[in-house]
C-alpha cells in the first residue's frame, strides 16, 4: 500500500484515472483502500426529471447507480437504495442551494453537488464537489486556457452535538490542470493535486451549513494560494534552476570575482530570481563575513523578506549577530527593529527568532525602537511578547526611553493599541 | 478483505508485465529508480519486472535523454536515439568513443574507441567538431549542470561539398533535489539540414522542459515549443556561430514566454479555474444563507432568472 501511495505521488497527476486502475488491478486485495485514499477526477451525470448535471462519487454510490441531489433519484434506477433521513435530507437540499450561489461567485460557472449521510456515530458525513471546466470552450470567461479542469472534493465529518458544539473534520483535495496554448511560446502545462486535512470544534449556533461553508471557504482559499505560490512556485525555481535567466547569468559572470561577494550581489538582486542565490549558496559557506557582516544582515538592510527567508532555509543563524565599528554587538532584530519596515520584523518573529537578546551595552530591541520612534514595529514586538521589564544596565526602561525621547504619548497610544488587540 | 477479489480479475504475467512497463516508461524525469522500487513491491515477481525493466529503462533512458559519465572520466555520454550504435551501445562523438550502457542500472560500463565506420567523414567532422566547440561554450555559460553532444543524422560519409547532409545537436540537464521533493529536466533537439544546393540551412528545434514537485502534494509542469529558422551554408566555423546564436536566441526567448506564462497564472489565467474571491469581493456571506435560499425560491416561483 505504501508502494502505491507512492506511485500516486510520482506519476503524472495527468494520469490518476490510468494509476489507480493499473493499481486496482495489480492488488486487488487493497481495493477499497485504493478507493478511499486515492481521488479521482470526478465524473457527472444528468438528472433525468430536472435536467440539471450533477457529479457523481462514492458518497452518492449504491451499488452502480448514484443519486442525484436535485430529484433525490438515483440513476440508474435502483429499488431500495440508500437515502438520507428527512431531516438531513432537508438539509442536503438547503446545501445544495447555498452551495451553488458560492459556487457561482467563486468560479463563474462550474458543476456543484452536495451529499449528506448519517454515519455510525451519530453525527452525519458532508460531502462537497465542484467541477469546473475553465477553458476556452468550456465556461472560461476569460478564454485564456486552453484546457483547463479544477475538481474540488470536501468531506466533512460532523460530530454528535454535545454542549452546543460540534467536531468538524475536513478534509479536502483539489485536482487541476491548466494548459495554456499559442504559437510564439508553445504549450505551458501545470497540473497537479493537493489534499489537507482540517479540524475544528464550533458552536453549533448558525447551524451546520454555515460552519461548514466557513471551513470550505477558509480551506479552498488555503489550497488556491498553496498551489498557485508553492507548489507553481516550485515549479518555476526549477525552471529558474536549469537555465538561469540570461541577465541573471551575466550578472553572476560580473560578480565571480576572488572574493565573496558574488552571494551579497544576489541579495541585492534578489526580486529577479531566487534560484541562482540558491545555486551559489550551494558553493559559498553561508556565514562568510562580508565587510563583517552576515548576509542576513545584508539581505535586511535590502529589505528583502523573500530572500531571508530564503537564507533563513539555508540555515543561516536567526540569532547571528555582527559587531559594528564601534563593538557594539548587534542582533538582527536590532537592525531590523531601527531601520527596516514592520513585515520583516513580524516575519522574525514569526519564525521563532529571539526578540529579547541584548546588546553589548545592554540594549533591546524594544529600546531601539523607542528610540528610533517606531511605532507599528513597537507594537509588533508586544505582540509577540517582547520584555518590556528588562532594563539595561546603564539604562533604565523602555518607557523612560521614550519619554526622554519625547515619544510618550505615541508610546503609550502603541502599548494600549497592542492592549487592546 | 481477499474476499472482494474475484477469480476473474486475475492478470496475466504479460498483462503485468505490460502495467510495470507503462509505469517506468511513465516515470517523471530523473525519478525512475524511485518508480522501479515501488513497481517492484507492488508486483512481488521479480521475474516480470524484470523483463519490463529490460524494455522500458532503454526506452526511458532515451527519451530523457539522460546523461553517464564514461568510466575513464574522459566525459559524458548522452543516451539518446541519435548517438545509438546497438541497444546498449551510444557514440559519444566529442571523444570518439563508444560507450556500452547498463540501461537498468544508469551507468556506463565500457568504453572503446569508435571505429572509423561509425564516425562520420573528416568533411562533415569539420562543421561538426566546430558547432560542438560554439554549443559547449554556450551550454557551459548557460547551464549551471547541461551537457550537450553534436551527432550527425544523415550523410555522414559525405566526402565534399555537392551533398546534403544533416548534423543533430542535443541539449540535456537535469536536476534531481529528492530530499527538496522537486525535479526537473530541459532537453532540447535542434536539427540542422545543410542543403548544399540552396546553399542554406534549415534549423529546426524542440525544447521541452519539465518539473516536478511533490512535497504533500504532486504538480507537475510540462512544456514544449517547437520552432524552425533558416540561414547561409557557410564555413564550418561562421555556421557553427550563426547555429549557435540562432539556438541561444530561441531558447532565451522560449524562457522568457515560460516566465510570461508564470506571471499571467495568478491573475489570469488562474482566475478562470477559481477567482481568489467572490465576485462580490467579500468572503461569502455563510451567516445569511436563509436569505440566499428564499431569494433562490422567490426567483424561481416568479420565473426569472432562470
Amino acid at each position: 500500500m505504501e508502494a502505491a501511495m507512492g506511485l500516486m505521488r510520482r506519476m503524472h497527476p495527468k494520469h490518476v484515472d490510468t494509476v489507480l486502475s493499473a493499481l486496482l488491478s495489480l492488488m486487488p486485495e487493497h481495493f477499497s483502500d485504493l478507493l478511499s485514499q486515492v481521488d479521482q477526477p470526478l465524473q457527472v451525470l444528468c438528472d433525468i426529471d430536472s435536467g440539471k448535471e450533477f457529479i457523481l462519487c462514492e458518497y452518492n454510490r449504491d451499488a452502480d447507480s448514484y443519486r442525484s441531489p436535485w430529484s433525490n433519484k438515483y440513476h440508474p434506477q435502483l429499488e431500495e437504495g440508500l437515502y438520507p433521513s428527512l431531516e438531513l435530507r432537508k438539509l442536503e437540499i438547503e446545501a445544495n442551494d447555498v452551495f451553488a450561489v458560492y459556487r457561482d461567485q467563486y468560479y463563474e460557472g462550474g458543476i456543484s453537488s452536495v451529499y449528506m449521510y448519517e454515519d455510525d456515530n451519530e453525527g452525519f458525513v458532508a460531502c462537497f464537489l465542484i467541477k469546473k471546466d475553465g477553458s476556452k470552450s468550456g465556461q472560461g470567461r476569460r478564454g485564456y486556457l486552453h484546457e483547463g479542469e479544477w475538481d474540488a472534493i470536501h468531506v466533512i465529518e460532523v460530530g454528535p452535538e454535545e454542549d452546543g458544539t460540534s467536531h468538524y473534520c475536513l478534509t479536502s483535495t483539489v485536482m487541476l490542470s491548466l494548459t495554456t496554448d499559442n504559437e510564439s511560446c508553445g504549450t505551458f502545462s501545470l497540473s497537479g493535486s493537493i489534499r489537507r486535512q482540517m479540524n475544528m470544534d464550533l458552536s453549533v449556533a448558525e447551524g451546520h451549513l454555515c460552519n461548514m461553508g466557513r471551513m470550505i471557504e477558509e480551506m479552498e482559499s488555503k489550497l488556491r494560494y498553496s498551489l498557485d505560490q508553492v507548489y507553481f512556485g516550485k515549479t518555476r525555481e526549477m525552471v529558474c534552476t536549469l537555465r538561469p535567466p540570461a541577465e541573471l547569468a551575466q550578472q553572476h559572470e560580473l560578480a565571480v570575482g576572488p572574493h565573496n561577494s558574488t552571494v551579497y550581489y544576489e541579495v541585492e538582486q534578489f526580486e529577479a530570481c531566487d534560484a541562482l542565490l540558491c545555486m551559489l549558496l550551494e558553493h559559498q559557506s553561508l556565514h562568510t563575513p562580508h565587510h563583517r557582516s552576515t548576509h542576513n544582515h545584508h539581505a535586511i538592510l535590502c529589505a528583502t523578506t523573500r530572500v531571508l527567508t530564503v537564507l533563513l532555509r539555508w540555515e543561516a543563524d536567526v540569532n547571528s549577530s555582527i559587531a559594528t565599528a564601534c563593538k557594539v554587538v548587534f542582533h538582527l532584530v536590532h537592525v531590523v527593529a531601527r531601520l527596516n519596515p514592520s513585515p520583516l520584523l513580524d516575519h522574525l518573529s514569526n519564525i521563532d527568532c529571539d526578540i529579547n537578546p541584548t546588546t553589548a551595552i545592554g540594549n533591546l530591541a524594544l529600546m531601539s525602537c523607542a528610540n528610533c520612534k517606531r511605532n507599528e514595529r513597537l507594537g509588533i514586538l508586544t505582540v509577540d511578547s517582547a520584555d518590556f521589564g528588562l532594563g539595561n544596565k546603564a539604562n533604565p526602561l523602555v518607557d523612560s526611553i521614550a519619554r526622554i525621547n519625547r515619544w510618550s504619548l505615541n508610546f503609550q497610544q502603541a502599548v494600549l493599541y497592542v492592549l487592546q488587540v | 478483505m481477499a474476499d472482494e477479489q474475484s477469480p476473474d480479475s486475475e492478470l496475466s504475467d504479460d498483462q503485468k508485465k505490460e502495467i510495470a512497463k507503462w509505469f517506468l516508461i511513465n516515470a517523471p524525469a530523473g525519478e525512475i529508480q524511485y518508480v522501479a522500487k515501488d513497481v517492484m513491491a507492488i508486483l512481488k515477481d521479480d521475474d516480470i519486472y524484470h523483463s519490463a525493466a529490460l524494455e522500458a529503462f532503454p526506452e526511458y533512458n532515451k527519451s530523457h535523454m539522460i546523461c553517464l559519465e564514461l568510466p575513464d572520466r574522459s566525459g559524458d555520454v548522452i543516451v539518446s536515439s541519435f548517438g545509438e550504435i546497438d541497444k546498449n551501445k551510444y557514440l559519444d562523438p566529442r571523444t570518439a568513443q563508444v560507450a556500452t550502457i547498463d540501461h537498468v542500472k544508469q551507468v556506463c560500463t565500457e568504453v572503446r574507441p569508435a571505429a572509423d565506420e561509425e564516425l562520420p567523414s573528416p568533411y562533415i567532422e569539420e562543421f561538426r567538431f566546430a558547432l560542438d566547440a560554439e554549443v559547449m561554450k554556450y551550454v557551459n555559460d548557460t547551464y549551471p549542470k547541461g551537457v550537450c553532444s553534436v551527432y550527425c543524422a544523415n550523410g555522414k560519409d559525405v566526402e565534399g561539398p555537392g551533398f546534403d547532409f544533416e548534423v543533430v545537436v542535443v541539449i540535456s540537464a537535469a536536476r534531481n533535489s529528492p530530499q527538496n521533493f522537486c525535479n526537473g529536466s530541459w532537453r532540447s533537439v535542434w536539427n540542422i539540414e545543410f542543403k548544399d544546393e540552396e546553399q542554406s540551412l534549415v534549423v529546426r528545434g524542440k525544447m521541452q522542459v519539465g518539473a516536478h514537485y511533490f512535497e504533500e502534494g504532486n504538480v507537475q509542469l510540462d512544456s514544449q515549443h517547437e520552432c524552425k529558422e533558416s540561414t547561409l551554408f557557410q564555413s564550418p566555423e561562421d555556421s557553427a556561430t550563426t547555429i549557435t546564436n540562432i539556438i541561444c536566441r530561441h531558447e532565451t526567448e522560449y524562457l522568457a514566454s515560460l516566465e510570461v506564462s508564470y506571471l499571467n497564472l495568478p491573475d489570469t489565467t488562474f482566475k478562470d479555474l477559481r477567482r481568489k474571491l467572490p465576485v462580490t469581493r467579500t468572503l461569502f456571506p455563510w451567516h445569511n444563507t436563509r436569505q440566499i435560499s428564499l431569494a433562490r425560491d422567490i426567483t424561481k416561483e416568479l420565473g426569472i432568472g432562470n
